[in-house]
C-alpha cells in the first residue's frame, strides 16, 4: 500500500468515528512516513478529549486493525501535554486538515 | 488452512522481506506461506496470519498441514498470542511472533529456534531472581510469577515507548487481571493517567529495577 492508500483508508475511519467522537485529531508517524511500502507497521496517533473517547476510537478500529497492521497510540489532550509526542516525533496530521496547528495545545 | 481474510499478509510480508540484506528471493508458495531464499544461510519456509487473538487451533491447523513451516508471523500489531498457541508452535518446532520478529529471525541460522529478545531477557531476569520459584506464561505478554514464601504475582510486559492509560486498559481487556505492568522500554515515559489507570485496576507500573525489588515484597 502507498501512503496515499493508507491515508484514504484511515480517513474513512476518522470520518465514520467523528460522528461519535468529536474533535479527535488523527496523525501518522514513524517509518510509514518514510517508506510506506516497507514499514513493518502503521503508527497512528489519535488525539482525543477524554478517555471515554479513546475507548470508543479503539473499539471502532477493531476490524481495521486486522486488515491493516495498525499500531495505535491513543492519547488524551492531557496526556499529550505531558508527553509532547506529536511535536517531538514529527507526526503528520491526516484528519481534520482544516484545524488550528498542534502548537496551540502547548500554549494553553 | 488459514482463513481467507488473512490472504493479504503473505504478499505484504514478502514485499518487505525482499529488502532484508540476508534475503536473495521470496517465493509465495500459497497466499500465507513463503519460501525465503537467503544469501548465506539455508532456505526457510514461513507462514503469515492475521488474527487479533492467536489461538492454538490456528497454529495446529497451520502446522498440521505443513510440517516445513519454521516461523509463524502474526501481522496485525494490535493482537495477542495465547499461551496455548505459543506452546503449540513450540511443540511443532516452530518459532512465533510479529512481522518484526520474523524480519529479525530471517538473519538467524535457525529461524525455528529464534526468540524475541525482550521476552528472553525478561525470562532470564526472573530465572535469576532469588525469590522466584517458577514462571508460567499465560499470554505472549503476561506471566504468572510464583515466589518462595510470598503470593504469586501476574506481570504484563508493555514495550510502548510512552505508556498511556489506553495501553494499560487495553492490556486489561486483552490479558485479564494483573498485579504489575512492567514497562520494558527504558527510553520512554509513563503518563500520570497510565499510573492512575493501573492503580484503579489494582496494579502498579514498574521499570526493571523497581520490579525486581517488588518481587521481594508481599
Amino acid at each position: 500500500m502507498t501512503l496515499d492508500e493508507i491515508t484514504r483508508a484511515l480517513l474513512l475511519d476518522a470520518s465514520r468515528i467523528a460522528t461519535q467522537v468529536t474533535d479527535a485529531e488523527w496523525y501518522l508517524f514513524g517509518s510509514v512516513l518514510r517508506s510506506a511500502d516497507l514499514a513493518a507497521d502503521i503508527d497512528v496517533l489519535v488525539l482525543c478529549n477524554s478517555h471515554e473517547d479513546v475507548t470508543h476510537v479503539r473499539a471502532s478500529l477493531t476490524d481495521r486493525c486486522v486488515s491493516l497492521p495498525l499500531h495505535l497510540f491513543l492519547v488524551t489532550r492531557q496526556e499529550e501535554r505531558e508527553l509532547g509526542f506529536i511535536a517531538g516525533q514529527g507526526c503528520m496530521r491526516i484528519y481534520p486538515l482544516d484545524f488550528p496547528p498542534v502548537s496551540d495545545y502547548y500554549s494553553g | 488452512m488459514p482463513e481467507e481474510s488473512a490472504e493479504w499478509t503473505g504478499k505484504w510480508a514478502a514485499q518487505r522481506l525482499k529488502e532484508h540484506s540476508e534475503v536473495r528471493a521470496v517465493e509465495v508458495l500459497a497466499p500465507q506461506v513463503l519460501r525465503i531464499t537467503r544469501t548465506q544461510l539455508r532456505p526457510v519456509v514461513v507462514s503469515t496470519i492475521a488474527s487479533a487473538r492467536v489461538e492454538a487451533s490456528t497454529v495446529n491447523a497451520l502446522l498440521g498441514t505443513r510440517q516445513d513451516i519454521e516461523f509463524i508471523a502474526n501481522i496485525p500489531r494490535e493482537s495477542l498470542w495465547t499461551g496455548d498457541a505459543i506452546q503449540a508452535a513450540i511443540r511443532h518446532r516452530a518459532a512465533w511472533g510479529s512481522f518484526r520478529d520474523l524480519f529479525s529471525a530471517t538473519a538467524d541460522e535457525n529461524p525455528n529456534k529464534w526468540e524475541n529478545r525482550e521476552f528472553a531477557f525478561f525470562e532470564r531476569v526472573l530465572r535469576q531472581h532469588d525469590r522466584v520459584t517458577n514462571v508460567e506464561r499465560e499470554f505472549d505478554r503476561k506471566y504468572v510469577v510464583r515466589r518462595e514464601a510470598l503470593p504469586s504475582v501476574s506481570v504484563v510486559l508493555l514495550n510502548e515507548y510512552d505508556l498511556t492509560a489506553d495501553h494499560v486498559r487495553t492490556a486489561r481487556d486483552r490479558y485479564g487481571r494483573f498485579d504489575i505492568v512492567f514497562h520494558s522500554n527504558p527510553n520512554g515515559g509513563i503518563t500520570s493517567d497510565a499510573t492512575d489507570a493501573a492503580e484503579s485496576l489494582g496494579a502498579h507500573v514498574y521499570m526493571l529495577s523497581d520490579l525486581l525489588r517488588q518481587l521481594n515484597r508481599p
